[in-house]
């Protein structure tokens, strides 16, 4: 496997292969379910949002709280994108993302709406919150604190984020869905069987 | 014997801290063992950063996951055991403390409005479960931590009686291959069959408590070792990017149920599957159970 160190913001993903490591430094926007939605509707009606072009998209509700004035992140780690991914595409367009950082993917229609889009996918284990921690450096931002820590908009610094598994890239490669091909055709082999 | 509602908040916020912290070896084990039977390099490379970040959890204290899941509190009576009346408030306000102290994300909101209560407590909560075991002397308490990614992936339904054990079968490999990777696999995936619909749900999760080698019913054995061949044929693998381990268990167990019903509950279950347990003696001394 190879391994790819990028800075943010990002200016070149075409490079990018299914199953390349990857480590990224610099800016990231931190954002899942509600905070998407106010994206997409303040951009819509032309309402002021976070620049967040050219920076990844980490879904992820961070446990964050508030020490001396000052923002102190304890456990940060993704959360499932499948949630979020019927306006994924929506607000790859509006904010001008170019990848995506979550766990478990999404689907197959998406991830080629994605791709038409020019963003690739990049998968970080569930639940391994405590090895992220040490890539994490600081809050720079936080946004729209009246949607819930989870919810809030964030905007974070980490010094190589990763390893983050390239799965879905911009040449037609996804993990996701050879793997869901599969798990297809050993589905009806295991109940056709009988 | 009573038990005091302050000894029992003191009980809990410990048990939080350890389950939030600290994954349990039997879970660990099953990891180990997932990573040295995967051939699958991505599978691999997930099961890696999982045990490297579990371990640091457990040397750091800090939280395994950045969800810290949705509280479950477990009351196991035995004989003479007296639990205080305001039970409920003082797991609040255990739940209160733990959020603040170890700390962990204020995860509980309206379900309408969404708004947060910021301290994981709220109307209808906690979730409490007593049990009365009158081969038990003493008291059990038990805390679990679910997240919310494996935990909107569970099932239950309402089969057909005459459609027998091919019907739950059909039922849990269906929802495993549409969950794929979005729960966090390795899975343990907890299944109980019979009894009703919202009684069958709580016996798969409370059937999660239990060490997952430790041997369940034993007239289910030969159906839980086919069930987890069968799974791991799906192909999912750590993290759903492909591999032979999919689920580290499949746990089956029963519940007598009404002649015209068949209600199966199908717990998913992530690898983080965070738990701590206590027992207080009859004489009132307290011990944690070593995870």
């Amino acid at each position: 496997m190879r391994t790819v160190h990028l800075t943010t913001p990002i200016s070149r993903i075409d490079n990018l292969r299914i199953g390349d490591q990857v480590y990224v430094s610099g800016l990231i926007a931190i954002l899942r379910d509600q905070a998407q939605k106010r994206f997409i509707e303040a951009k819509t009606m032309g309402l002021w949002v976070p620049d967040i072009e050219g920076l990844p998209i980490f879904h992820c509700g961070p446990l964050a709280y508030m020490d001396d004035g000052r923002w102190v992140i304890k456990s940060i780690g993704p959360t499932t994108s499948a949630r979020m991914e019927k306006d994924l595409p929506i607000l790859i367009r509006l904010s001008g993302v170019k990848m995506i950082i979550g766990k478990g993917g999404v689907s197959r229609n998406i991830a080629d709406e994605m791709v038409k889009l020019g963003a690739v996918y990049c998968a970080y284990p569930g639940g391994a919150s405590a090895s992220l921690l040490k890539t994490f450096r600081k809050v720079v931002d936080v946004y729209w604190l009246d949607l819930g820590i989870p919810e809030a908009l964030w905007i974070v610094e980490f010094e190589d984020l990763g390893p983050l598994t390239v799965a879905i890239d911009l040449q037609g490669g996804n993990i996701y869905s050879q793997v869901e091909d599969n798990v297809r055709r050993m589905l009806s082999k295991l109940l056709g069987g009988r | 014997m009573r038990i005091s509602g302050d000894i029992l908040e003191d009980i809990c916020v410990k048990l939080l801290t350890e389950a939030a912290t600290k994954l349990p070896m039997d879970v660990c084990k099953g990891l180990e063992d997932a990573y040295s039977r995967e051939d699958n390099i991505y599978a691999r490379s997930q099961l890696r950063i999982i045990l490297d970040s579990v371990k640091i959890a457990r040397d750091e204290g800090i939280p395994i996951c950045q969800d810290t899941g949705t509280i479950h509190i477990y009351f196991k009576l035995g004989k003479d055991i007296t639990l205080p009346a305001d039970l409920t408030l003082h797991m609040d306000r255990a739940i209160r403390r733990a959020t603040k102290e170890i700390p962990l994300r204020p995860n509980m909101v309206h379900p309408i409005t969404r708004i947060n209560s910021m301290d994981n407590t709220g109307r209808g909560l906690p979730l409490l479960s007593i049990i009365p075991e009158p081969t038990l002397d003493g008291l059990e308490v038990a805390v679990m931590l679910k997240g919310a990614g494996s935990e909107n992936l569970s099932k239950a339904f309402m089969l057909k009686p005459v459609e027998g054990f091919e019907s739950i079968r059909k039922a849990v490999l269906e929802s495993i291959a549409d969950a794929l990777g979005r729960g966090c696999p390795p899975y343990i995936v907890s299944v109980a069959i019979g009894g009703t619909l919202e009684y069958a749900s709580m016996k798969a999760k409370m059937n999660l408590l239990e060490p997952i080698d430790k041997p369940g019913c034993s007239e289910l054995i030969d159906l839980e070792e086919s069930l987890l061949e069968d799974i791991n044929s799906l192909g999912i693998g750590a993290m759903g990017l492909g591999g032979r381990v999919t689920a580290m268990k499949v746990k089956l167990d029963y519940i007598h149920c009404h002649t015209a019903s068949l209600p199966i509950a199908i717990q998913i279950q992530c690898w983080a599957l965070r738990r701590a347990k206590a027992y207080v003696t009859s004489t009132g001394e307290v011990i944690y159970r070593e995870l």
